[in-house]
């Protein structure tokens, strides 16, 4: 930049600097304040306990199947550990725990039961979301 | 707090009221107001052509500031953010995307070589010289009074100003000479008006 046209530039800059300035209204500062105080506090959303249970259940599933791939693994290191031969033939128990399970929810009264649970867990799953959003409205008229 | 009252404080750095906002003083945020509110009042201005509208935008900016207050990280000064929130906020009370720059070749810049605004300003009065300004920035177009206004009274960089625009660094810096020159020869012409 040329030597004039800095000293241009800086003229320009003061004159700029010292003119005239639309000013808001007195009461701006006032006017604020006051919708400060009516507007409703911004609440911090909190966690549900849905998704921290969300969160926490891929790495504890992750988890259970390494652990199992390990334990029913040959690799040599496993058996410096010593606990190997308690989980020999896991398969077969979970085969046999399996069988058991599906005779059980096969009966009669426990599917009947187990209709009527999930029919609960589902009211009470609609009452809880229904019941946050009249809590955060109600908030919101503070 | 009165608002005559500001006119004689001196204000303390804007973190200095802000960590006090955040810790419960909401009243220490009428000082953060007082000393942004000329500015935020006048970018909306510059956006809305329009004193109810913009004093109104201005007013919800400072809620919206106050309320998004916990999620400012510092990475910027707090007035650049402000600004940010109350161009975005003006742009779309004026339901466009953005504010229309005029591309900078349409705009006419004369060639000049005389060094008149220099010596003749400093021969009128201050009220004058105000005066002067004042209808030489009249004929700035919007964006133009805009870039001119973040610069010089809100002493913001180039690269804040970007920020708030979202023009590029060097967009910013090209408009900014040509709206020197072109405030340097509106005042030349009308110097020489005065002279005569």
């Amino acid at each position: 930049m040329k030597k004039d046209e800095t000293g241009r530039d800086n003229i320009i800059g003061r004159l700029v600097k010292n003119s005239f300035s639309e000013e808001p209204s007195d009461d701006f500062i006032d006017k604020v304040m006051e919708k400060i105080r009516l507007a409703p506090t911004p609440v911090p959303s909190q966690r549900t306990y849905f998704s921290m249970v969300k969160s926490t259940i891929p790495y504890l599933v992750v988890a259970a199947i390494l652990v199992l791939i390990l334990i029913t693994s040959d690799f040599p290191v496993l058996n410096k550990l010593s606990v190997n031969h308690l989980f020999t033939g896991i398969f077969q128990h979970l085969v046999v725990m399996g069988k058991s399970l599906n005779n059980f929810f096969s009966s009669t009264y426990v599917s009947f039961g187990l209709m009527i649970g999930a029919s609960l867990f589902v009211l009470i799953i609609i009452d809880v979301i229904f019941s946050r959003k009249r809590i955060s409205q109600h908030q919101g008229m503070v | 707090m009165p608002a005559g009252l500001f006119f004689f404080m001196k204000y303390q750095d804007d973190s200095f009221y802000i960590d006090r906002v955040l810790s419960g003083d909401v009243s220490a945020y009428s000082m953060l107001i007082g000393k942004h509110k000329t500015l935020v009042y006048s970018i909306a201005l510059k956006i809305l052509n329009n004193k109810e509208d913009a004093e109104e935008v201005a007013q919800d900016c400072f809620l919206k500031a106050y309320q998004s207050l916990k999620t400012f990280e510092r990475k910027s000064k707090f007035s650049t953010w402000l600004y940010r929130i109350v161009y975005n906020a003006a742009i779309s009370r004026t339901r466009k995307k953005r504010i229309d720059f005029i591309p900078i070749d349409d705009h006419v810049v004369h060639n000049y070589t005389e060094d008149g605004i220099v010596t003749g300003i400093e021969e009128i009065g201050p009220e004058e010289q105000k005066a002067m300004v004042e209808k030489a920035m009249q004929q700035l177009t919007d964006d133009e009074g805009l870039l001119i206004t973040l610069f010089y009274k809100g002493e913001n960089s180039i690269e804040e100003i970007s920020n708030i625009t979202g023009l590029s660094m060097s967009n910013v810096k090209v408009r900014l000479h040509r709206i020197r020159k072109k405030l340097h020869d509106a005042l030349c012409v009308m110097l020489a008006k005065e002279m005569n």
